[in-house]
This record gives structure tokens, sequence and C-alpha cells, in this order.
């Protein structure tokens, strides 16, 4: 049993820690840089949907007080926008291979 | 360039055709006879009931009854309402047999006017509000003025001036989109005549004809940028604003493709 | 009791996990039209409604024999064709780097 007890204790400590590391402030620095490269994309008329829900569920999140959640969703609306973001680069190279010849 | 092709090129500019759209839309419509050599390009005015014999036959049955028609009566209605100066929609569209004219380049405000833009402009050069481009009553007005127009052929130009707008829209149909990462090239040219699941894509050409259009999606006659956001949407990409000036360059260019082709709207649409 | 209790709450983990192999969850996630929906366009053996854009998904073990190519075709197909219409799973993050290992458990035993 007082392993157990250990056990359990050192697994609330690390989520402790790992929940320590995040705060209010970098979680909100994370959404508003996905939303910036998100509006890059828009502006490119590239943007996803997708991004544009994980960055709504972020701040939900985030403003529910589950901040390793709106860190995890911030984290992946990023990786979406950038991805958005750089697939309007690549078509600008290649678009016009589609063109049937004439 | 030798001097003939300097010529050449002079005297097209001087008619106001431009070169490349049509040798564009040459190869555009070669592209889909050598696809379907049994389908003649004209009867892709159906969309993808053009491609699948099934389907066909019950869209065919359908429009017995077409589900526009409630659509098209208020829309005349409106149409035959005068404005608050005493004029009307006749004294902008006659009677009504105009839409192959549609969308057009204008040279002085440097865009690409189309026909929900025009019935604006309409408004308010005698005072009134302009329409909401999503609401009911433009959809009504399009479905009418479709209906007056029925077999006009196309003929719409590309002026030196719209050249510009015509080759963002043919960028932004070339271009792959979303998380799913497709072009309208993609679905509509690659894979057109193939099944998404039990739908059949439809070939790009002949798309434009038919608008507005009576979805039983929708339960409602909608605007082709309506489905623009749908295309958009189902390949992961945000939808833009109907009547947007990238939406409207977009069909600049479709419709340029379609040139020639015979107009069939309204239409119903699964 | 407090410790049985315990314990089996412990374990409930791994008997969830056994509930379902991974080729049955790479089944879902493969068939689930806002996660791989590859039904969409593939023909698959006793699936509903499957697609003809792209080719059946049958014998994959003969024509991926080594499968880190098969999971790097679903990963982003463009790289080996440019033009490919195959959604690229993992470059553009439709599915996460575990959920196209299952996926890729299932379709290589097709």
């Amino acid at each position: 049993m007082n392993r157990l007890i250990a056990l359990f204790s050192l697994l609330l400590v690390c989520a402790l820690t790992q929940a320590d590391q995040l705060n209010v402030d970098s979680v909100s620095e994370q959404i508003r840089e996905a939303e910036s490269f998100h509006d890059e994309a828009r502006s490119l008329t590239h943007s996803w949907v997708i991004t544009a829900r994980l960055i709504e569920e972020a701040k939900a999140a985030l403003a529910d007080d589950q901040l390793m959640r709106a860190d995890e969703l911030s984290k992946r609306a990023l990786r979406t926008a950038l991805a958005s973001v750089s697939q309007s680069i690549r078509e600008k190279e290649v678009w016009r291979n589609r063109i049937p010849s004439s | 360039m030798t001097r003939a092709t300097a010529f050449l090129v002079a005297l097209l500019a001087a008619a106001g055709a431009s070169a490349e759209p049509e040798s564009d839309r040459q190869a555009f419509v070669r592209y889909f006879e050598q696809r379907f050599p049994d389908v003649e390009v004209s009867a892709h005015v159906d969309g993808a009931y053009a491609l699948n014999e099934q389907t066909r036959e019950q869209w065919l049955a359908m429009e017995d009854f077409p589900p526009y028609e409630f659509s098209v009566d208020d829309g005349e209605v409106l149409f035959g309402a005068s404005f608050k100066d005493g004029s009307g929609y006749q004294d902008c569209f006659g009677d009504g047999n105009v839409k192959q004219h549609f969308p057009y380049f204008d040279d002085d405000r440097q865009t690409v006017v189309t026909l929900e833009v025009a019935i604006n402009d309409c408004r308010k050069a005698s005072g009134e509000e302009p329409l909401a481009y999503d609401g009911e009553d433009i959809a009504l007005l399009a479905a009418f003025i479709a209906f007056a127009s029925r077999d006009s052929l196309i003929d719409i130009d590309v002026p030196p001036g719209g050249l510009a707008a015509y080759e963002a829209g043919k960028e932004y149909y070339y271009s792959r989109r979303g998380q799913l990462n497709f072009s309208c090239s993609h679905c509509h040219m690659q894979m057109s005549g193939m099944k998404l699941r039990a739908e059949t894509l439809s070939a790009s050409v002949g798309q434009v004809t038919h608008w507005p259009v009576y979805r039983f999606k929708w339960q409602e006659i909608g605007p082709l940028h309506r489905r623009f956001v749908e295309c958009n949407e189902q390949v992961g990409a945000e939808g833009l604003d109907y009547q947007s000036e990238t939406y409207r360059n977009l069909e600049y260019f479709l419709t340029y493709m379609s040139r020639g082709l015979p107009l069939n709207g309204p239409a119903s649409r699964k | 009791m407090i410790r049985i209790v315990m314990l089996s709450l412990m374990l409930l983990p791994c008997f969830h996990a056994g509930a379902s192999s991974a080729t049955e969850r790479g089944k879902a996630i493969a068939e689930n039209r806002n996660k791989g929906n590859c039904l969409s366009c593939h023909f698959v053996q006793g699936g509903e409604m499957t697609g003809t854009v792209a080719p059946p998904l049958i014998s994959m073990k003969l024509r991926y024999p080594d499968v880190t190519e098969l999971r790097s075709q679903i990963w982003d197909a463009t790289v080996k064709n440019p033009e490919s219409v195959m959604p690229p799973y993992g470059r553009h993050l439709i599915l996460t780097e575990e959920e196209i290992d299952l996926v890729l458990e299932y379709i290589y035993s097709l």
C-alpha cells in the first residue's frame, strides 16, 4: 500500500511540475503565433478549416484553465498553420504543371 | 518573335481578344474530348449526369417537376417590380436574356463583374440598397435571368486589361488547397468521371452553365459561389466570401473555359 | 479490498488495449470519414460504397514487400508522384504518427 501511495505521489508531482512549466502567458503566446500564421495563410487564400478549429478549441481550453490541453491544441494549430503556408509557397512553383498543353 | 506573329498578336489585342485564354480553352476542351471520347463536349453542361447513365435517369425523372420552378416564378415577380425611382431591372437587363455576357471585365473598375454584382449595381444606380449575396432574393433574380437566358451560348471574352484577373482565376483553379491537398483540377480533370464513394465527379467544362442550382442537399436554390465554398470545405480549405474578388476571378476563368456552350440554368442537383 | 480495487484500476488500461487489436483500431481509423476515409477512393474487400479513384487495397504485402515504403506512401504520396491525388496524411497532419502506424497495420493485412 505504501508503495502505491508513493507511486501516486510521484505521478502527481510529475503532472504538477509539467503543468508548472506551462503558464497562461506562454500558451496565449503560442495561440497568437498560430493565429498569425493562419492569417497569413488566409491572405494567400490557402487557410485550412482544421487550424481555425484547433485555435478555437485551444482558446476554449485556456479559458477553462486546462493548460496542458490548450498547450497541445495550440501546438497542433501552429503546425497545421505552418503546413498551410508552406502549401501556398509550394503551389506557386508547381500549379502551371497541371495546365493541359495545347 | 517574327514580324508575322508580332502582327498577329497586335491584331488580336486590337480585336479585344487575347491569344492565351483562347488557346487555353481549346486545350481544356480537347482534354475532356480525349478523356471522354463518347461524350459530346456540350453534354457536359449536365455535369456528373453526363457521365453516369444510372443517376442521369433518376435526375431526368426528377426534372419532370423541377424543384426550381417556383424560384423562377418568384424571381420573375421580383424582376418585374419597380424601384422607388420608377425604373427597374428591365432598364438594366431588358427581358433578362443576358447571362451569356457574364461575367465580364470592367476596365473602369478594374474588376470582374458577375451577374450578381451587376444586379446590385443596377439597384444602387436607382438608389436601392444592394442585396445580400448570400440571401434568397439575389438567387431568385439570378434564377429568373438564367431561365430567360436558356439556350443562349456563353459569349464572353478576355480583353487585355482582364488578363490578370483571368490568370488569377486560372492559378486558383490549378492550385492545391486545404489539408486534403486537392486543386479544382485534380477532382474535375484528373479524377473526372471517377467515383468518390457513390458520387461521380463532374468535368469542369460545362460546370458554370446551369447556375443557380436547386441542390437537394441545401433544400433551396443557391449560387455558384456557394458551391465554391462547399468544394473548398470538402478538401479542408476555408471558403471565401460570395462575390469575393478571388471567386469572381475563378468564375471568370471557368466561364471562359465554357465559352460557346449553351446556358441551361437553373438546374437541379443532388 | 481497497488494494484489489486499486490494482484492478491500474490494470484497466492493459485490458482495454487488449480488447481491440491494432488491426481493428487501424480499420476503424481507415473507415472513419473524418480520419483516413480510405474507402472514399479505394476499393476494400467488404467495404460499402467504395470509390474508384485509386487502386484497390488488395495483396498489399505483394505490392509492398517493404512495409516502410507503404508507410511513406500514406505519409506523403506526392514524394513519389508529385501529382498524386492521395492526401498527405503525415505531412499535412491529417493523422497522427500513431494513427498512421495503426492504419498501416490494417492496410498491410489486406
